[in-house]
């Protein structure tokens, strides 16, 4: 069959699936729209007869073009629900971080690893933190903690600390995940680095102290927030060995697949951290009892340990 | 063979060929998306500074979600497509040709940190320029290509002349190329064109340009103009 003879006997079903694939595209509704697969298929058939009867470069382009396009709409994404979600948050996070228990182990003493070591430096050697840490930044810490009557800072106050806690604290949790492609270097700096940090102010405040203001404030979202920036560091990791070791994979399929992996990890470090900053925004400052803060914290660590031990168990697993 | 096209089998059998974008489109494409993106942030600012203090939180939390998801939403859902690729041609795609799902475009954007490291995307350009379809580090752990979303306009179509059978039978791979060649030659310039004729001078038994008139001719008998 001659070129010319083909394209006229298939050119009306290239126009109706054509037509069908642009009404698809547009999200229109199309009398037709059952009949994609069908024409898709018949299709499909013409481009494979016109590369191999070798019809032309251009009919072949148009062809595939179109097969493509029918291919997207047939082959779309799902949209998940709220359903899928609240499943890869509550049951898929928690089994993915026991499926590998003995690196969150790792992250954790990273990360906690420094952070108690600087903490108990600063008891035993407090001009030795004093001198780590930047001096505009003593001032201000001394001033936010000093013994007064605490105030509330208002609705507008609340907000703005929360737009912050978000903006810092979850991309931080979001660039040690990324960061962690370069052979889990990046990951490790972020863990260890706010390690330090943080058990350097802590250490420094309890020292001089401000511990009476300090704790009360950071013991409801510690867990959370704590936690959720192991777990970021954690996800960061699984690229990083996946390009360290990545068994008898090539390298690139080893890192996708433990970057599919990684991600319920990531989705829920970054929840944790944003149900962090909910609380550090809207509760930590507030001006209740100070016991009353101390029991949320508890609660909230063996809500925490509880979540990542049990959640997502069935029956026998 | 090296070229810019990947090729995707579909369940239903058939090949689509796709044809990848390289760093530069893609660079041009970001910048167009850094100037929206921008502009968006401004409108945000106005519009929430009007609140006063209320609104600077709500501001913090645009920049957030900006920084971070604005390539999400419309990759998922605008078919592939920021407004910086709509307007270089770009889409993104998974690797199997499917339209992008939320799993890989969180994935391919979250890494775009890592990409941008140390700065102006020096590792993903490397990265990309390395790899045999272009992917950033980004592109490589979410399984995504960077296509053309309409390919580039083919050559010239095959000139009309009086077919003649070729010599012998040749194989399907010859008769491609010879129609690939016989496409193209006008695009090439008379000499070029006549030089890569002579490359099969035992099949056209002519040098130079009456080489080339001899390959349309079969190019024409391929095609079934008989």
């Amino acid at each position: 069959m001659s070129r010319e003879a083909f394209e006229a006997r298939h050119r009306r079903q290239w126009q109706r699936l054509e037509e069908l694939v642009a009404a698809l595209e547009h999200r229109r509704f199309h009398a037709d729209r059952a009949q994609l697969p069908e024409l898709y298929r018949h299709v499909c058939h013409h481009l494979a007869l016109a590369r191999h009867r070798l019809y032309g470069h251009d009919l072949e382009l148009a062809l595939n073009r179109l097969v493509q396009r029918a291919h997207q709409q047939i082959y779309g994404p799902l949209h998940p629900g709220a359903g899928a979600i609240a499943r890869l948050l509550l049951e898929e996070f928690p089994r993915a971080v026991r499926r590998r228990a003995g690196l969150f182990l790792v992250s954790c003493l990273c990360f906690f690893g420094p952070l108690l070591t600087f903490f108990a430096l600063a008891t035993v050697d407090l001009d030795f933190i004093a001198g780590l840490l930047d001096p505009a930044t003593v001032a201000e810490y001394r001033q936010m903690y000093e013994p007064a009557p605490v105030e509330e800072r208002g609705l507008a106050g609340d907000l703005t600390m929360f737009g912050h806690y978000i903006h810092n604290n979850v991309s931080i949790a979001l660039r040690s995940f990324a960061s962690g492609v370069f052979a889990g270097v990046g990951s490790l700096f972020v863990l260890i680095f706010n390690g330090c940090v943080l058990g350097a102010v802590g250490g420094f405040l309890h020292a001089e102290g401000l511990g009476p203001q300090f704790w009360p404030f950071v013991a409801g979202h510690s867990s959370f927030e704590l936690v959720g920036l192991v777990l970021a560091g954690m996800s960061g990791l699984l690229l990083g060995l996946a390009v360290l070791q990545p068994g008898r994979r090539s390298r690139g399929l080893a890192l996708r697949e433990e970057a599919r992996a990684a991600t319920p990890i990531i989705a829920g470090a970054a929840t944790l951290v944003m149900v962090a900053a909910v609380i550090e925004a809207f509760w930590s400052a507030s001006a209740l009892p100070s016991g009353l803060k101390y029991l949320a914290g508890v609660a909230g660590w063996f809500a925490l340990a509880a979540f990542l031990l049990l959640g997502g168990r069935r029956n026998g697993s | 063979v090296i070229d810019s096209i990947r090729r995707v089998e579909t369940p239903e059998g058939v090949e689509i060929l796709l044809h990848l974008a390289g760093p530069l489109p893609r660079a041009a494409a970001y910048g167009v998306d850094v100037v929206i993106r921008s502009a968006l942030y401004l409108a945000a600012i106005m519009v929430l500074s009007a609140f006063g203090d209320l609104g600077e939180g709500p501001i913090l939390l645009v920049l957030f979600v900006g920084e971070w998801f604005y390539p999400v939403f419309f990759e998922v859902l605008a078919s592939g497509r920021s407004p910086g690729k709509r307007l270089l041609n770009l889409q993104v795609l998974h690797d199997d040709g499917t339209p992008i799902g939320w799993t890989a475009s969180l994935l391919r954007n979250l890494l775009r940190f890592a990409d941008f490291f140390p700065f102006a995307f020096g590792a993903g350009l490397v990265c990309a320029s390395f790899h045999r379809d272009f992917k950033r580090l980004g592109d490589i752990a979410a399984g995504t290509v960077v296509v053309y979303h309409d390919p580039l306009p083919a050559g010239a179509e095959l000139p009309l002349v009086d077919a003649q059978r070729p010599p012998w039978p040749l194989t399907l791979v010859e008769e491609r190329a010879i129609l690939q060649f016989a496409e193209r030659q006008a695009l090439l310039g008379g000499e070029r064109a006549a030089e890569i004729a002579d490359y099969v001078m035992p099949l056209t038994g002519r040098r130079g340009s009456e080489g080339v008139e001899k390959l349309l001719a079969i190019a024409n008998w391929l095609v079934g103009r008989r």
